[in-house]
């Protein structure tokens, strides 16, 4: 595999990263720390009325990882509903950022990722 | 300069090839064989407890462990009575604020009262001194940096301390950019009003000589990993006079001079503060490090650092849309270089640098409200020591060109 984990995708979505704006009035939100630098991020959901995602967007900046993941995180889940993003897992993210993620920068990668699990563990006591 | 040949010394290095640039250093500096093999000596050959056993080998471990004492004591302008062993500089740091609130003070905390610290404190020296302001209702007090600027605000530290002041505590040098404190400035308005004056070191000590008396501290603490001592040991200085009226920090065996159903009564200083088996391989590794140290000479590691901080600052300055988070003045500077590089994230910056190999650190290096201070998110850090090289900085900048080019859109 290549050791290299700045490829040509990483680099574009770290430049010119999807979704990230601001959704004002989201009703599901949830802001969470890289533990290793201290980077903050804030995942931005809304659901419409079959309970699939209708839009999200993010904030804060980071490290080209944390920026490309979750970038093409909020592309990924558009549309999918609560049992689809509820069956995302590591993995997926693994997969879609496609180069090598050492253990140091597991938490960078995975950023996006733990946000959407705060939020998707919110969901069921409010309702 | 110092020899490349120092290299030799440190079985790291010929682990992982001389050519590695570990500019780390302001985390952890690396061990030297003898401190090694002061440490194996103790293991190997006279491993006991110490002031305890009646036989040889507790005689040679307990000799051994004051020996080390006497050594530091040295180093710093201080007396062996002085000096308590802990865990490190956080262990110091929360230690002596435990010992100051346990205490009847001849100058009493009251509600009201003040402690005047920096912005520039590790989070170590600082969280201390928040929960203590807490516990005994004083205001906590940040002296800034001057704007623009990461130099303390020496005026407005004349103002900010006053008869209200307690405690006043100031790192010696800034683990982020680099900024040597005249600490001896401060500690002299602080006593004008009777303040306790704390001075952590931990970034400063064996980078430049350390007086205890010069800066006119009351307290002074520092770490011994970042010294080329081993790691879990450091050491906490306290003027006799102060020492011998304060509480013990923590309470265990070796500690009481009488013991009843009762209550206790503790030993003078430094014995009533160190409760417990120590880390005694620690302290004998530490003794080492400073003998290790005095050989090679303080001012020809600060001669060397001061040119390999010339010399970086020269390069990282050709570097177009770099930010250095530093004074630049190789004088005032320690050995530690922050910076940052326009549209790529230090951590990004120290993951490609790696992969040159070399050694530096990215994020808030454990002083947040610095980074605040200055408006930035985390830096990237080389930190340096008597043992790196003119090539390091080549490798560094090197990196840093690599870096660009990958980022480069
Ligand atoms: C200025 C300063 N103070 C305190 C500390 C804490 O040292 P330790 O982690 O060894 O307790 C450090 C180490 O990062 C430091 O640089």
């Amino acid at each position: 595999m290549n050791e290299n984990i700045y490829q040509e995708n990483i680099i574009d979505h770290n430049a010119h990263p999807h979704n990230k704006r601001i959704i004002s009035g989201a009703r599901e939100e949830a802001g969470i720390r890289n533990p290793l630098c201290g980077d903050n991020i804030i995942l931005q959901i809304c659901f419409d009325r079959t309970g699939s995602v209708s839009d999200v967007a993010f904030q804060g900046e980071g490290c080209a990882i944390s920026q490309a993941g979750l970038s093409m995180l909020t592309d990924k889940i558009k549309g999918l509903n609560l049992n689809q993003l509820k069956l995302l897992s590591p993995g997926d993210i693994y997969t879609m950022l496609g180069v090598p993620i050492s253990p140091s920068r597991a938490n960078c990668a995975l950023l996006g990722y733990a946000a959407l699990e705060k939020i998707l563990k919110n969901i069921p006591a409010k309702k | 300069m110092i020899s490349k040949s120092i290299k030799n010394n440190f079985p790291f290095f010929n682990e992982q090839g001389k050519n590695i640039a570990y500019l780390d250093n302001a985390a952890s500096s690396q061990t030297p064989q003898a401190v090694i093999d002061g440490m194996n000596a103790y293991y190997s050959k006279f491993r006991a407890n110490i002031h305890r056993g009646l036989y040889d080998a507790s005689e040679k471990a307990s000799a051994a462990y004051e020996d080390a004492r006497a050594k530091i004591a040295r180093f710093i302008g201080g007396d062996p009575k002085e000096i308590i062993f802990t865990a490190g500089a956080t262990a110091s740091s929360n230690i002596l604020i435990t010992m100051l609130d346990n205490s009847v003070l001849p100058n009493p905390f009251v509600s009201g009262d003040e402690v005047v610290t920096t912005v520039m404190e590790h989070h170590s020296s600082l969280i201390p001194l928040q929960k203590l302001a807490e516990r005994k209702k004083l205001k906590l007090k940040y002296l800034d940096i001057l704007k623009g600027g990461v130099s303390l605000d020496y005026e407005e530290a004349e103002k900010m301390i006053t008869a209200k002041t307690k405690i006043v505590s100031v790192c010696l040098a800034s683990n982020v950019t680099g900024e040597i404190n005249d600490v001896a400035r401060i500690a002299k308005v602080a006593h004008t009003y009777g303040a306790i004056v704390i001075c952590d070191a931990t970034a400063a000590v064996g980078h430049i000589p350390i007086d205890v008396k010069t800066l006119g501290v009351d307290f002074l603490y520092f770490s011994g990993h970042k010294i080329c001592g081993p790691t879990g040991i450091g050491i906490l200085w306290g003027k006799k006079e102060l020492l011998n009226i304060l509480e013990p920090g923590i309470y265990g065996g070796g500690m009481v001079s009488e013991i009843s159903k009762e209550g206790a009564k503790w030993k003078e200083a430094p014995m009533r503060f160190e409760a417990g088996t120590p880390n005694i391989a620690g302290v004998i590794g530490l003794g080492d490090a400073i003998d290790y140290l005095e050989a090679i000479g303080i001012q020809n590691i600060r001669a060397h650092n001061v040119s390999l901080i010339k010399k970086t600052f020269a390069e990282l300055e050709k570097i177009s849309g770099i930010q250095i988070v530093a004074e630049k003045n190789a004088e005032k500077n320690i050995g530690i270089i922050s910076f940052l590089l326009e549209g790529i994230h230090p951590h990004d910056i120290a993951e490609i640098l790696s992969k040159e190999g070399v050694a530096i650190r990215a994020g808030y290096h454990c002083a947040v409200p610095l980074h605040r201070a200055l408006n930035i998110s985390g830096t990237a850090r080389a930190s340096f020591y008597f043992y790196n090289t003119e090539e390091d900085i080549d490798a560094l900048i090197k990196g840093i060109k690599i870096a660009k080019g990958v980022f480069r859109k």
